[in-house]
């Protein structure tokens, strides 16, 4: 019985040992067989997770490449497409002079403090080939609005300007107001027009050797800016031609030479001219209340600069000549005003010096130690106006077109300045203004010597 | 004597305008706008037309191409985007651009033969080598397990042909039960892991990231990923139905006018209809129109049913409203 027994029990045993063995290879296979299909699976998930970021990503960029770009540099505030060809720009500049003048017998009001300028500016691209800017003035004393023009590019070579901006006629008019070298513009400028409204053919020929303008404006006097309404039924013409021929050959001494004339030509009708003012701001001649230009109005200006390294040059040379009439003295002639300036500039720390201004290579910091860039500047210029303007003897003929006892027939002048360039956008200018007369008092007299010391904080963006 | 100068300025302008337009260079672009797999069949196109056109005018002409998903890329066009031809997967997509930018006529279909669709293509299943998980007809695709890789019907013409086929096969199986088709579709866009914006990248995605089990894609895709990669990795399998892919082609009349490409634009896509075209068209997988260039590629061509998108659907506009406009059926079943 028990020799039974244990015989069941090993038989037993035996079919449990076989059929472990049996199964056991059989599970393994199973386990192993979920476990790829496991592994697959996540695999697969793994893949699917990357694939989305990998889209992810791909989508971010590709709204990188359409969003627009909020730009905040010392170029002005503004936003831009991506392609850039649509955008908005606010920039701006504030300047804050200081006028003191010497040896000036007394006059009353005449050292003060003021704003020369408060400028605002919006700019924009609307579509990759068509630019505006709209720029009104808020100092001196009223608003202005000086810039309201839209400019189509159809290439570098010709572009329609068509609004109101500089007349196309002066080298030095044509400097940006926030990179004038000094505090006042000198005499040429003085009888060249400034802003003007009307259409400008322009651009950049031969590889921008050669900029061009072709100019229909309604036409303004010396110096001045076209009123809102115009004056006369006529229109003016200013062309000029400036070529920088060597401006694409890299290292030459030459590469910043350029040179060039303007001229303007048109007739005005029964239009109050404007006096003439010294670089140190001060009237040095003014016509008589019943003189009026009504004629042809002819201006040519040559002009030149040279730049290299951290010096410059400018020079040019203004003639204006305008049919005048003084239905009192029954005189009528044309008159022939001229001026001329030539200026050096020296950045004493070594930047470039050029015609769109100096850019400090480091601007200043107190904690850096650093002083930002110095530039010294000189200046000579004379203002002459045509003798015929006076009467040759005041005792035995009536004044023609301006009383010699308050006009001055000439003013020559020189200038020193200092400017400090604490960085891009803010500028601190001192300037010495020495101004000698040729008449312009009683008794045919001499007015006393002008001198002035002019100063600037300038903020621009 | 206002009116003196008035004129003399005008003359001055004309006279410039003039100058300026005799200056520009004899070289003209154009820019093809296209969708997402067209790429390596304009490449190929391209060259072609311009070695032809430089023969028969003497001007050099280079075309710019540019891809992405079709709707996408109709998108653009009304944003903005200066293509002087469009050559997109589906004739809705050329409409909204007569309907929304009205770049040129509504009847643009006309312009050209076959409506303006110079060939055609189809669906097909691209699968892995040996076909491991059986798949054989739209119905397998609905199976536990399976990894279905096709491109968002949104903003891919590709996409919207892959759905319709699919609902083609669903509405016979079915007899036209909306509600089982609607489930069916359900079902098989659960087994979508990734949307990809176009065909393209829906390629990439199966085919380069390993994604997947069957790429519902045009048959010129699925011929142009076996070359690519080799037959030893991927088969392609014929459903027992598909659709009858229509790409259409139009010049942007407004764009091509005002760039003064508008001879040379209708001239490129005539040449679509040449028999060199449709010859490059046949090589590139594409169902040539022309018998000769069908017959020449008929191994690549295998005969099956086909729905039309008029017969079956009632036309692109009806099918648009219906299936894919915000809160059509495409967006019932993806968003359960």
């Amino acid at each position: 019985m028990q020799t039974s027994t244990r015989l069941g029990t090993k038989a037993w045993g035996a079919v449990l040992l076989t059929s472990i063995a049996t199964l056991t290879p059989l599970r393994a296979e199973t386990e192993v067989e979920l476990l790829r299909k496991s592994i697959a699976e996540l695999e697969q998930r793994l893949k699917v997770i990357e694939r989305k970021q990998e889209l992810d990503k791909e989508s971010a960029d590709a709204a990188a490449k359409t969003q627009p770009v909020v730009k905040v540099d010392s170029s002005g505030f503004g936003v831009e497409s991506k392609d850039k060809a649509w955008g908005l720009k606010i920039r701006g500049n504030i300047q804050l002079d200081g006028r003191f003048y010497l040896d000036d017998g007394g006059v009353n009001n005449n050292d003060r403090f003021l704003f020369r300028r408060i400028r605002p500016s919006l700019e924009g691209t609307v579509g990759k080939s068509f630019t505006f800017r709209i720029m009104p003035d808020f100092a001196p004393a009223t608003f202005e609005l000086l810039d309201a023009y839209g400019n189509y590019k159809f290439s570098d070579g010709f572009n329609l300007l068509f609004g109101r901006t500089k007349s196309p006629a002066g080298l030095e008019r044509l400097i940006s107001q926030t990179n004038l070298p000094f505090i006042e513009r000198g005499y040429p400028t003085s009888i060249l027009p400034n802003r003007d409204t009307g259409i400008q053919l322009h651009g950049k020929l031969f590889n921008g050797t050669l900029n061009w303008n072709l100019s229909a404006l309604n036409g303004t006097t010396d110096g001045q800016s076209s009123p809102a309404t115009q004056l006369d039924d006529d229109i003016e013409f200013a062309g000029r031609l400036f070529a920088n021929p060597f401006i694409n050959e890299d290292g030459s001494v030459l590469q910043r030479l350029g040179a060039g004339v303007s001229v303007t030509y048109g007739n005005q009708e029964n239009t109050a001219p404007a006096g003439y003012r010294t670089t140190g701001q001060q009237t040095s001649f003014s016509w008589l209340s019943d003189v009026k230009v009504d004629g042809e109005v002819f201006r040519v200006s040559p002009q030149a600069y040279y730049y290299y390294g951290p010096f410059g040059f400018l020079a040019e040379y203004a003639v204006s000549q305008q049919r005048l009439v003084n239905p009192t003295a029954k005189a009528q002639d044309s008159l022939v005003n001229t001026a001329w300036q030539a200026y050096a500039s020296w950045v004493l720390t070594g930047e470039d010096a050029s015609y769109e201004g100096v850019k400090p290579a480091e601007p200043f910091s107190i904690a850096d130690g650093k002083w930002g860039a110095f530039e010294v500047v000189a200046r000579v210029g004379q203002l002459e106006i045509d003798k015929d303007a006076f009467a040759l003897d005041a005792a035995k003929k009536p004044t023609l077109f301006a009383d010699p006892a308050k006009s001055a027939r000439s003013v020559t002048g020189a200038t020193l300045g200092l400017n400090w360039y604490l960085t891009r956008n803010a500028k601190f200018v001192v300037n010495y203004d020495w101004n000698q007369f040729d008449g312009g008092a009683a008794g045919g007299k001499d007015k006393i010597d002008e001198k002035a010391i002019f100063t600037r904080l300038q903020l621009n963006f | 004597m206002i009116t003196k100068y008035i004129n003399k300025v005008a003359a001055l302008l004309l006279v410039t305008a003039a100058l300026t337009t005799s200056l520009v260079a004899k070289d003209i672009t154009l820019l093809n706008v296209s969708y997402d797999p067209t790429r390596e069949l304009y490449v190929e196109f391209n060259a072609a037309f311009a070695k032809q056109w430089k023969e028969k005018t003497g001007d050099t002409v280079t075309i710019n191409q540019s891809h992405g998903g079709s709707g996408k890329q109709a998108r653009s066009v009304i944003d903005g985007l200066q293509a002087d031809v469009v050559t997109l997967a589906l004739a809705y997509d050329v409409s909204a651009i007569a309907d929304k930018a009205k770049l040129f006529d509504k009847n643009w279909q006309a312009k050209l033969p076959n409506n303006s669709a110079p060939y055609t293509s189809t669906i097909v299943f691209l699968v892995r080598k040996g076909n491991p998980k059986a798949i054989k007809d739209w119905g397998d695709l609905i199976k536990d397990g399976i990894g279905i890789v096709t491109p968002n019907p949104k903003t891919s013409g590709g996409a919207r042909w892959n759905y319709l086929a699919a609902w083609a096969w669903a509405a016979r199986e079915y007899k036209g039960d909306e509600a089982k088709i609607k489930s069916y579709l359900t079902k098989l866009y659960k087994n979508v892991p990734v949307l990809d914006s176009g065909a393209r990248g829906s390629t990439t995605t199966f085919v380069q990231r390993g994604i997947g089990d069957v790429f519902l894609s045009w048959e010129n895709e699925a011929y142009l990923a076996q070359k690519e990669f080799g037959k030893d990795s991927f088969e392609i399998v014929y459903p027992s139905i598909s659709i009858l892919a229509e790409p259409t082609v139009t010049v942007v009349d407004k764009v091509a006018k005002r760039r003064g490409t508008e001879a040379v634009a209708k001239a490129y896509l005539e040449y679509l209809y040449s028999a060199e075209g449709q010859d490059i068209a046949g090589k590139n997988y594409y169902r040539p129109r022309d018998p000769a260039a069908l017959k020449k590629y008929s191994a690549y061509f295998p005969s099956l049913t086909l729905v039309n998108i008029d017969d079956a659907f009632g036309g692109w506009d009806k099918v648009q409203k219906v299936h894919f406009d915000d809160g059509g059926i495409f967006d019932q079943i993806y968003l359960k």
